[in-house]
């Protein structure tokens, strides 16, 4: 008996099969990537502290109340007035007294005080704190080292947001919104002038290089947003 | 003999379809690998508030997700609700059962790499946005990000 030959399969209709998955993909793919604001919340701490005493040139304090009226270092504004005023609380003349300390820092102070703290740190390895100012020059030597000397802000300096319990969301997170406006704005401005790159392009890059950039930008416009205690409104 | 001679036709040979299936199944890869479904169902509506200054966030960052809002179905109340990843949760304690049960009995389960995403109506007063925060800080949960809409 003669061997039957194997028929071949008609692939013909695998296009439209393939086809059909395809459409079906695309209607349920949406591409938008979810947009955030991001934010950490401060550690819970069981023991109750006193404040710290905290110099009044050092806050740039926003306050929300109940009916979602903005109070910026104690006079009425408006949402938008924010950033400007941020802006202002990060770059100010140096003898400034309403606004905080700014020390210039250039290469050779950084230096000076590595040298000094590596000094201390030997002698004293059980002593935290020397190892830790130690770290913080360090990085102040990796700033001046990329872009030169620059002007350090206070590291008590802050921007505080006081809420009312009834403070809407919408404007809090235009608060939020507009600070951040403003320290975005002004490691934008840095950054275009010192990398010749929009800061946009490299805020989330995961290139080494573009993360030690912005680590720089970070460190000379430091996001330091605490959110105080709120209060409980009247009626 | 013209150049334009409307004789003799000479048929056009058709166009191969064999390698259709295989631009198809290069598209259809490409969407299966694309695609995340969305696994979450809202029982609230939220509107988001507009901001400017946001970024974007890797969907594929372990994610816990938090909405408040009114609830969509009456039947739920008309006041404001929290609904954590698949349910409504009945009371603020809740949210630190879940987040206990999330973590499980591992202790050393690093709350950094998980994102606490909020989507809050914009009416919603910010007692109760403090109150589940006050629950995430006791659970240590610190990362917290929320879902706005681009201002454009």
């Amino acid at each position: 008996m003669a061997k039957r030959e194997l028929e071949e399969i008609n692939a013909g209709s695998m296009a439209d099969i393939a086809f059909l998955l395809l459409i079906f993909f695309l209607v349920t793919t949406t591409m938008n990537f979810p947009k955030v604001l991001e934010e950490r919340l401060p550690q819970k701490i069981d023991d109750v502290i006193d404040p710290p005493l905290v110099k009044k040139e050092n806050v740039l304090e926003i306050l929300a109340n109940k009916n979602d009226q903005i109070l910026i270092e104690g006079n009425r504004g408006e949402i938008e007035d924010i950033k400007d005023k941020v802006i202002e609380f990060y770059v100010h003349p140096i003898n400034s007294t309403i606004w905080p300390k700014l020390t210039p820092i250039n290469e050779s102070m950084a230096n000076q005080y590595i040298e000094k703290f590596k000094v201390l740190s030997a002698q004293y390895p059980d002593d935290n704190r020397y190892a830790d100012t130690l770290k913080r020059w360090e990085i102040k030597k990796g700033v001046v080292d990329a872009i030169g000397t620059y002007n350090e802000i206070s590291d008590k300096a802050m921007i505080t947001i006081q809420l009312d319990n009834a403070t809407s969301f919408k404007t809090y997170v235009s608060v939020l919104n507009e600070i951040m406006a403003g320290i975005n704005e002004l490691r934008a401005e840095l950054c275009l002038a010192k990398f010749g790159i929009p800061y946009n392009k490299i805020e989330k890059s995961k290139v080494p290089e573009d993360q030690a950039k912005v680590k720089i930008l970070r460190a000379v416009y430091p996001k330091r947003i605490m959110k105080a205690k709120s209060k409980n409104s009247q009626g | 003999m013209s150049k334009f001679s409307k004789g003799k036709k000479k048929s056009q040979p058709a166009i191969s379809t064999a390698s259709l299936p295989d631009i198809v199944f290069m598209l259809l890869f490409f969407f299966i690998v694309t695609t995340i479904f969305k696994e979450k169902d809202t029982k609230v509506v939220v509107k988001a508030p507009l901001a400017t200054e946001i970024t974007k966030l890797d969907r594929r960052t372990d994610q816990i997700y938090y909405w408040i809002g009114k609830p969509s179905n009456k039947n739920y109340g008309t006041g404001y609700r929290v609904q954590v990843d698949d349910a409504l949760a009945p009371d603020m304690g809740a949210i630190r059962a879940y987040l206990i049960e999330r973590r499980g009995g591992d202790l050393s389960e690093v709350w950094d790499k998980v994102i606490n995403n909020f989507k809050i109506d914009e009416k919603v007063n910010m007692r109760i946005v403090k109150n589940v925060q006050e629950e995430l800080r006791n659970e240590d949960a610190l990362k917290v990000a929320y879902t706005l809409k681009d201002k454009k």
